[in-house]
């Protein structure tokens, strides 16, 4: 069942990425200025007969079908082509900057999560009350606030004014203290962004299935508080949480790009950023593709899990 | 209660931003022009909240920045609730193959990482689209092409909660009776759907327009956004980071505001989705 499940999932996901690369070559090619002007801009002595040339070898003169095809062979081939900013192979780049973002976003993600489940739980089981209005109250403040500006607070006031922690990724320095203080700011930056929404969430999904009947039967057995709430209630309630993680996980890499700015943590986010904004081409498309990429893997991941998770949808689907 | 406050909290906001050329007038200053003999002024009674890093009167560019972003932000959820519904209610009354079509295309645009293309799209040269010189380098044109690129990007949401109205509309008793007397499909969808859908509309979209703002302030923060001269909140941060290290004071308003305004717009979304639908505060799915 699953392999029939995910063979179509997977092909169709093939043909997205395809069709998105030539969409965002066709884009990235609209940005203003090409590699070349670059060029003559960091070397006032190039001519214009060594513009026209480069022009050539870059293929920048051959019309737009054509390059992209050129780019797809080789793509197919693994050589997705030199980074002009950084004059290394693609993959070269982004390797170290995808281990960067992995470790900043997966620590946030395991910190939002061992906060947001015992937070939600409780907001849920004291539905109504001041505790869960107050819970309630800082998410929404929590998924109103720009986490940039929350970045910037923090900054001016432990590292500008305080002075205890530094205000920019130190991953270079090569001392793990000042590796772990440089990670401080941007994990806490990131955990209150991520905070609320998983407890809006799992205290939703909490307050529904503390109703459902058979709650109410593992309560007249005489089961106890805590394995009512943690054994019975909280699987039920598992699957929206688990697919909004699944979810998360895809848009892990990219989604810290404001966050990675502000802090300059030289993770894939920043790259890509810097990558759109300096014209680099190989760079910037295969970052973005590579994005996408996770994205609609965890968006096929989120769709199993669930259907292995919750038993109703398990049955629907052998229906259909 | 959880209404009326943010509702008056954002008619004072607009009323007070939109009256910044009188006020600057009334004061007589002009927060355009730069006075370097008065950076970093501090806050008094000539300048209310002080001025920044070119001496220009922070509290009216404020107010200016504030112009900028509401406009930006409800032109934007405007075009989306459009774009949304039309799509939204067509896929979901007519189902079938157009219903397959335009979900799979909402799909994708949901599976696309959302920040990185908005910068991709916000970088793109407007010349080189065919656009006029004369209008791609007037100074207005940044906003409008954000309000555009934003809500090219924000229509989803809404696009799938008319959808499940819409189908849930097209087998209620009016609809088939409608259907039986011969109405055209159009007027169908225009009068009997769409006057059934505005409710659960207005809640998207309220709360889309906080999720705008965002969008637009981290736009405009990395420099992509709205373009200076022209203020928006986003972008004094931006400024504002870069003296952060001697004047921390200039970054706290802008970013400030946008808190504030979002969480308006939030919590007038979450108490109107509960009035409409008691319902809603247990439901998860």
């Amino acid at each position: 069942m699953t392999l029939r499940f995910l063979l179509p999932r997977l092909l169709q996901s093939l043909v997205t990425l395809l069709l998105l690369s030539f969409l965002v070559y066709i884009l990235i090619g609209l940005m203003p200025g090409d590699p070349v002007d670059l060029m003559i801009a960091g070397n006032p002595q190039m001519t214009a007969e060594d513009a026209a040339r480069l022009r050539e070898i870059y293929g920048l003169d051959q019309p737009l079908f054509s390059r992209y095809s050129h780019w797809l062979g080789a793509a197919l081939h693994g050589d997705l082509g030199y980074s002009r900013l950084y004059g290394l192979p693609v993959l070269e780049v982004l390797w170290p900057r995808l281990l960067n973002t992995g470790l900043l976003m997966g620590l946030s993600l395991l910190l939002t999560i061992s906060l947001a489940i015992p937070l939600g739980v409780y907001a849920a089981r004291k539905h109504g009350q001041w505790a869960d209005k107050t819970i309630s109250f800082f998410c929404l403040a929590g998924i109103s606030l720009p986490a940039f500006w929350l970045g910037l607070l923090l900054m001016a006031l432990f590292a500008v004014k305080l002075g205890w922690l530094p205000a920019g990724s130190l991953l270079d320095s090569g001392d793990i203290v000042l590796q772990i203080k440089s990670l401080i700011l941007p994990v806490v930056t990131l955990t209150a962004a991520g905070l609320a929404i998983y407890i809006r969430h799992l205290r939703s999904a909490m307050i529904d299935s503390l109703r459902a009947d058979h709650i109410r039967t593992a309560r007249a057995k005489g089961c106890s508080e805590t394995r009512i709430v943690w054994h019975h209630a909280f699987q039920a309630a598992l699957p929206p949480v688990v697919t909004l993680f699944m979810l998360d996980l895809g848009t892990l890499f990219g989604g810290a790009l404001t966050i990675e700015t502000v802090f300059a943590w030289p993770g894939m986010g920043k790259l890509l950023f810097d990558a759109i904004m300096s014209n680099d081409y190989n760079l910037a498309l295969t970052g973005f593709l590579l994005l996408t990429f996770f994205v609609l893997l965890a968006n096929m991941l989120a769709d199993l899990t669930y259907g292995l998770l919750d038993a109703r949808v398990r049955t629907e689907g052998r229906k259909a | 209660m959880r209404r009326i406050i943010p509702l008056l909290f954002l008619i004072c906001l607009t009323l007070l931003c939109f009256s910044a050329g009188w006020i600057e007038q009334w004061r007589g200053i002009d927060s355009n022009i730069a006075d370097l003999s008065m950076r970093f002024q501090g806050p008094s009674w000539a300048h209310w909240l002080g001025t920044d890093e070119l001496g220009r009167d922070v509290f009216i560019r404020l107010m200016y920045g504030g112009q900028v972003s509401l406009t930006v932000a409800l032109l934007a959820a405007f075009a989306a609730a459009t774009i949304g519904t039309t799509i939204g209610m067509t896929a979901g009354y007519l189902g079938g193959k157009w219903d397959a079509l335009l979900m799979r295309l909402t799909d994708l645009l949901i599976s696309l990482p959302a920040l990185p293309l908005l910068i991709i799209l916000a970088a793109l040269d407007l010349e080189k689209l065919g656009v006029p010189a004369t209008v791609a380098q007037s100074g207005n044109i940044s906003l409008y092409k954000i309000a555009i690129l934003i809500s090219l990007l924000s229509w989803t949401t809404l696009a799938r909660l008319a959808r499940a109205r819409a189908m849930t509309l097209r087998g209620m008793d009016f609809v088939r009776a409608a259907r039986a007397l011969g109405v055209s499909h159009t007027r169908i969808l225009i009068r009997h759907i769409l006057p059934n859908l505005l409710n659960v509309v207005t809640v998207a979209v309220t709360l889309a327009v906080g999720h705008i703002i965002l969008m637009e302030s981290v736009l405009s923060f990395l420099g992509l956004g709205i373009q200076p001269p022209l203020p928006s909140w986003g972008n004094m941060l931006t400024n504002a980071e870069d003296v952060m290290w001697e004047h921390a004071r200039l970054m706290f308003y802008p970013g400030a505001l946008i808190f504030a305004t979002v969480l308006a717009f939030n919590f007038m979304g979450d108490s109107l989705q509960d009035k409409l639908d008691p319902k809603s505060k247990t439901e998860t799915r």
